[in-house]
This record gives C-alpha cells, sequence and structure tokens, in this order.
C-alpha cells in the first residue's frame, strides 16, 4: 500500500483540478454530500472532522471523506485509507457521491478507480455544461493511463463549453505530446505510480 | 472617395480571407481525413461523405469530386459539405464506377494539393432505408439519458424511436426487429417499470421484465424468420473493474441460458439441451430458413477467478417451427476447445451463406475487448477466417446483415478506443469486404468529437420504423403486463 504516500503530495490535485470548476451543487446529490464536496474541493480537513464527529453523515461518500480527512489531520491510520477504497460499488449513488469518491481516489493515486467514479458521475447528467468537473477528471485520468485521443477529445469539448483557458493550454500539449505528462509534477509521479500498479479488480 | 476606400478595403478583405486555392504546392501523398474514407466503396444511396482534414491546423479545404459521365462536385470551406441532392445524382451517374477526390489544404497560409484518390460507387445498393441504433453513455452502473434512435443512410437525419426520460430514465436496450423487418421488434425497458416489449404489425404487448421460472429477465433477443418465435437469452451478468493494464472492465455471466419465446401463447419454450447446468449458452440467432437455432455456449467457470477462461464455442441446434420444438443433438461449428478463443455475437447473413461473428481471447462482452475482431465463417465449407479488411487494433462487434446480405455494418471503437462508432462495408461473392466506412454525417468531426454517447446494438431497417412513443409510455408507466407462461422440454 505505497499508494498511501502519494497522498503526501496527490492532495494537491485537488487544488489544480478543482477550486476552478463549478461546484457540484448543481448536480444531483444531497445537501450533505454537496456540503462535504466542497469541503474536500477546499481540503477543509478540520472542519470535515467536525462535522463527522458532531453528527455522522448518512451518505456513504461522506464517510469516505471524513476517513480520508482524519488521515490527513494523522487522526487515523493506514485503516482510514483501506476504509475509503472499500465500497467502490456502494459508495457511487449520486453524481456528486461518485464525483467526491473520484477526487478521494485520485488523492490516494488510484487512477483507474477515479476515472470509473467520474465516469459515473458525469452519465447522468444530459447537459454538457453541467460536467466540467467530470470532463476534467476524465482528461485527466485519461492522460495518466494513457488514453491520448480521449484526453483530446474530452479537452475539446472542455474548450467549447467552458472558460477553461488555462486548463485547456496546460492539457492539450500533454495529450499531444505524452513526453510532458512525465514533467507535470502531479501526473507525471501518478503516471510511474500506475505504470508500477498491478492489476487487480474492484468493483 | 469614401465609397471607393470602402469598396478597396472590402476587395482588400475579401483576398485576404479568399479559400481559392492560390500559390499551390503540390505534394505526392494522400491526404489525412477524417474521417479517413480514402479508398472506401460505398452504396449509391448512402448519405454524403463530407469530411475534414485530420489535422485541426488546417484552416480551410477545397474539394473537387469527379464522377462519371463528367459529373462532379466542389466545395469549400472549414470542411467538405457536399449538398445531399447533388451528391445523390452524382452516385448515381457513378453507380459502378469510382470517384476521383482532389483535395487542396489550406495550413499556415500555404495551399497544399495531395494525391487524388478514389471511391468506389459499388453496384449494390445497401438495401435499407436507414439503421436502428441505442445511444448511450459508455458508464458502468448508473446511466443517465439513452434513447433508441433511428437514422436515414441517405441523409443525415436521426429521429428518436424511444427516450428513457419517458420512463424516469429506466434503462432501455437490445432494440431487435425481425430480419430488418420495422413492423416486428423487440426491445427491454428495465427497472421499476420494466417491461419486455414485443411489437408485431403495430401491436404491443409487454410482457412481464423477468419471470421467476426463468430465473432471470429476457435479454439477447432474436426473431424467428416466421415470425412467431423470438430466442432469447437470460444472463446474471457481472462486471468488475481493472485497477491497471490495457482493459478496464470485464463483463461476465455468473450463468446464462438460452430459450425460445412463443409471441402467439406468450409461453417461454425452455429445454434442458440448451439450458445445461454447468454451461452458459447465450447469445441466440435463428438461421435465415428458420431451421436451425444457433447459439454460443462455454463451459462456467469459477467466477471471478477464472473468468478469462471463458471461451465460448459457436453451436446449432435444429428447431421445428411447426412444434416449437429443438431437435436432439448439438452440433459445434466452431471449437473454442481448438482455436482457444471465444466466439461472440454470431450473426447468420440472410442469403445463409456466412456467419459473421466477433472473436475474443475469453468471454463474451466484446465491446470491452480491444483484441476483438470480426470472423467469417463460410457455411458452405465450414471455414472461418478473420476479417482482416475491417478489423483493427481495436475492438470489433456487433456485425449485422443487410438484407441483401451484400453489407454489413459493425461498431468499432478504432476511432478513440473508448466510444462505440458504426462502420460499413460490403462483401462480394467471394467473401471478401471492402474498406469500411465510418457512418457519414453532415459534420462528422465536429460530430463524433463532441458525442459523448456510444453506438449499441445496431442494425439496418428496411424502412422507417413508426413507433407510438406515446402509447409505448403508457403501457410502460402503466401495470398492464402479459403474463408469460412456461413449458420445459427434456426436463
Amino acid at each position: 500500500m505505497k499508494k498511501m504516500l502519494l497522498i503526501l503530495w496527490a492532495s494537491a490535485i485537488c487544488l489544480f483540478v478543482g477550486v476552478s470548476c463549478s461546484s457540484s451543487a448543481s448536480l444531483p446529490g444531497t445537501d450533505e454530500e454537496h456540503a462535504y464536496d466542497a469541503l474536500q474541493r477546499a481540503a477543509d480537513w478540520n472542519e470535515i472532522v467536525q462535522r463527522y464527529q458532531q453528527s455522522p453523515p448518512q451518505s456513504l461518500a461522506c464517510r469516505k471523506v471524513a476517513q480520508l480527512a482524519m488521515f490527513h489531520l494523522g487522526r487515523a491510520g493506514r485503516e482510514a485509507v483501506y476504509e475509503c477504497l472499500s465500497d467502490s460499488h456502494d459508495v457511487l449513488t449520486t453524481e456528486t457521491a461518485a464525483l467526491m469518491m473520484s477526487d478521494v481516489y485520485m488523492q490516494l493515486g488510484f487512477v483507474a478507480m477515479a476515472q470509473r467514479a467520474a465516469f459515473e458521475g458525469m452519465v447522468n447528467v444530459l447537459d454538457v455544461k453541467r460536467n466540467e468537473r467530470a470532463l476534467r477528471r476524465l482528461t485527466e485520468t485519461a492522460l495518466v493511463m494513457g488514453q491520448y485521443e480521449l484526453a483530446l477529445k474530452y479537452i475539446s469539448i472542455v474548450e467549447d463549453n467552458f472558460s477553461s483557458s488555462e486548463w485547456v493550454q496546460t492539457m492539450r500539449p500533454m495529450a499531444m505530446n505524452p513526453e510532458l505528462i512525465m514533467q507535470h509534477p502531479v501526473f507525471g509521479k501518478l503516471r510511474v505510480e500506475y505504470e508500477k500498479q498491478k492489476d487487480q479488480f474492484f468493483l | 472617395m469614401r465609397n471607393l476606400c470602402l469598396v478597396v478595403v472590402g476587395l482588400l478583405l475579401l483576398h485576404g480571407c479568399s479559400r481559392q486555392p492560390t500559390d499551390v504546392v503540390d505534394v505526392d501523398r494522400l491526404p489525412a481525413l477524417y474521417p479517413d474514407y480514402i479508398g472506401v466503396t460505398v452504396p449509391v444511396d448512402i448519405a454524403p461523405l463530407n469530411f475534414s482534414m485530420l489535422s485541426d491546423s488546417v484552416s480551410a479545404i477545397d474539394v473537387e469530386v469527379a464522377g462519371a459521365k463528367g459529373t462532379s462536385l466542389h466545395v469549400s470551406g472549414d470542411y467538405a459539405d457536399f449538398d445531399v441532392d447533388e451528391w445523390h445524382s452524382l452516385l448515381a451517374a457513378s453507380r459502378g464506377d469510382s470517384l476521383r477526390v482532389s483535395v487542396c489544404a489550406l495550413k499556415d497560409g500555404q495551399w497544399t494539393r495531395y494525391r487524388d484518390f478514389g471511391i468506389y460507387v459499388s453496384l449494390d445498393s445497401i438495401g435499407a432505408w436507414g439503421i436502428t441504433y441505442r445511444r448511450v453513455a459508455p458508464g458502468y452502473e448508473m446511466y443517465g439519458p439513452m434513447g433508441l434512435y433511428q437514422r436515414c443512410l441517405g441523409t443525415f437525419e436521426e429521429t428518436a424511436l424511444f427516450e428513457n426520460g419517458r420512463i424516469n430514465g429506466e434503462c432501455v436496450n437490445c432494440h431487435t426487429a425481425n430480419a430488418t423487418n420495422p413492423d416486428q421488434y423487440v426491445f427491454h425497458a428495465r427497472g421499476d417499470h420494466g417491461a419486455t416489449i414485443v411489437c408485431r404489425e403495430g401491436n404491443f404487448d409487454a410482457l412481464q421484465s423477468k419471470n421467476d421460472s426463468l430465473g432471470g429477465a429476457m435479454v439477447y433477443p432474436y426473431w424467428h424468420p416466421g415470425g412467431r418465435y423470438v430466442a432469447f437469452s437470460t444472463n446474471k451478468t457481472s462486471q468488475m473493474f481493472h485497477l491497471s493494464g490495457p482493459k478496464r472492465i470485464e463483463v461476465y455471466d455468473s450463468s446464462s441460458d438460452v430459450f425460445v419465446f412463443d409471441t402467439e401463447t406468450n409461453t417461454i419454450l425452455k429445454d434442458t439441451l440448451i439450458m445445461k447446468k454447468y454451461w452458459a449458452e447465450n447469445t441466440p440467432v435463428f438461421s435465415p430458413d428458420g431451421r436451425w437455432l444457433y447459439f454460443t455456449t462455454a463451459r462456467r467457470q469459477v467466477y471471478p477467478t477464472d473468468y478469462d477462461k471463458e471461451k465460448y464455442s459457436l453451436c446449432r441446434v435444429s428447431f421445428d417451427a411447426q412444434t416449437g420444438r429443438i431437435g436432439q443433438t448439438v452440433d459445434t461449428l466452431v471449437n473454442a476447445a481448438i482455436t482457444g478463443k471465444s466466439v461472440t455475437w454470431p450473426r447468420p447473413s440472410y442469403d445463409d451463406r456466412y456467419i459473421m461473428y466477433a472473436q475474443v481471447d475469453y468471454g463474451y462482452f466484446s465491446v470491452w475487448h480491444p483484441e476483438a475482431d470480426l470472423w467469417l465463417l463460410d457455411l458452405e465449407t465450414g471455414q472461418s477466417r478473420p476479417l482482416d479488411e475491417v478489423n483493427s487494433s481495436r475492438a470489433e462487434s456487433l456485425p449485422r446483415w443487410s438484407a441483401t446480405s451484400r453489407w454489413f455494418l459493425f461498431t468499432s471503437r478504432r476511432d478513440d478506443g473508448l466510444y462505440t462508432r458504426l462502420y460499413f462495408a460490403s462483401i462480394d461473392e467471394q467473401g471478401r469486404a471492402t474498406k469500411p466506412f465510418m457512418l457519414p454525417q453532415q459534420n462528422p468531426k465536429n460530430y463524433y468529437r463532441r458525442l459523448l454517447d456510444s453506438y449499441n446494438t445496431p442494425d439496418f431497417t428496411a424502412r422507417p420504423v413508426a413507433t407510438d412513443a406515446g402509447e409505448l409510455t403508457r403501457l410502460l408507466m402503466s401495470d398492464e403486463r402479459t403474463e408469460t407462461y412456461l413449458t420445459i422440454q427434456n426436463p
């Protein structure tokens, strides 16, 4: 479970990809999920733990985020990360839960799980203009996993629908020149970890 | 004077924006197009093969298409956008002959003329008004907007047959007509309002979505040519995801069987010969004369650990439409124990000459298998061969024959590795296929790049499907369900 070490730096990915996207408030999900999602995207681990301890959330995804927060704060050990990775099927109850879990998996370095969750988060929303976050995550996971044509497709859709020129200018060169991925501070490391990862199954 | 200045400025602007090739540089290579229509064979009744240059750096193209008898088309702009009527006139004049396509492209202010290429206009019509398919985002567990659609092959017009927004977003799938006849079809709706819809000459029946005695739902359908029977599989399907490597997901059945449904008596005709306990029968299809029921079967494995040991053979058993009974002997046409591979989605040509199928390393859910290729079994010789003329390094799947058996379509993920697109090819008397062409769109590069749906369960349709979506909605949202009965042969 070396992947856990990734958390020390990969949490930066939330700041890299997340904050400039629209919030999940317009996506299907519970109020609780929207609140926890906003907090995890802001990396406000203290507030998450405080809320969790005051009143444990109903949503399984929110409870996973709380585990991650406790790990971040050093208030839980490896078992918290294992807890985050379990129930990968049952946790995807709503689009917001799916995108929130995609963030969690990405932070932990499990790119295929992050991609799967992002897919689930996208398919139920007809309006592409509400899908920027999922499209960005799908782009990022496609880059890490070597799916460059897909990455270019998603980049084009983001470019057409959102004001994301800075993000596009970062992503498109990597999709067109994959050797640049290794030079990226987050995606390069995720790529190294992904390629070292032994194939296993998750549900 | 002011007006003169405006005219001069206007002329200068016009010149600067001119898309007529000037100072053209000739190169001895073919243009890289999207879609790749170079050297394809098309039916005379196909929609215009509009295309773009593959490179986004190209700002304009100028295209001349010369047909037979002095006919030609000339277009210029962001992409080649042919007028539908002029295109059809050109193809009609060039039937059995080749079109010669000349392409000039403007990039970084420089026009380049590429080597001309040909498009062959077949003598064989495609023999169908259009196609039907499901468009669905390639999700896994959750699903959103999806629908069953039809598309005229002579134009770009797509219309919805039934969209799942009508039934609270539940899944709709497996629309299957009887040999391209739009008056007879089945499809499934899942979820709270689930049913298997059977349409015969405009009359709908909504069958119970699940039958307890069947042990599951009706899944992959195929009509008997007589129109009374439909063969189905019933499958308990699971999926699991790869953490790394080239495959994303494994879809497998922990069990499956094949049976025949009698639409006149609403009876499920089970026979233990095709519902063996330790075997997974699947993907049934009838021969065009209705005398044979083809299906695939694999010895069941321990799931999920031995999922990649599940290899399906292609088999057949006789079928008597008078009695609705299958025969006593199962023949094996393609033996997985010999090939070491797995057969899925067999489709007999309507002239009873071939069976086309997808071959994968294991399992049957070929759309998630990059190694999936189309194969052609010659029923006269019993020999199978890979259809190298149409296969790619990515998943080919779901072959379907036109009613004339001279054309077929299939799905492929060759475009970007994930989103399945539709391709068409013709096949000659010797069983040789032509280079496939992608389903034409008005602006294909723009359309396919932005399309987040896959094409699923496509087929030809002889005429437009006249579905009453309102009545279907009412029926599905109601509690009206036709009870099904069960008989078991060789219990």
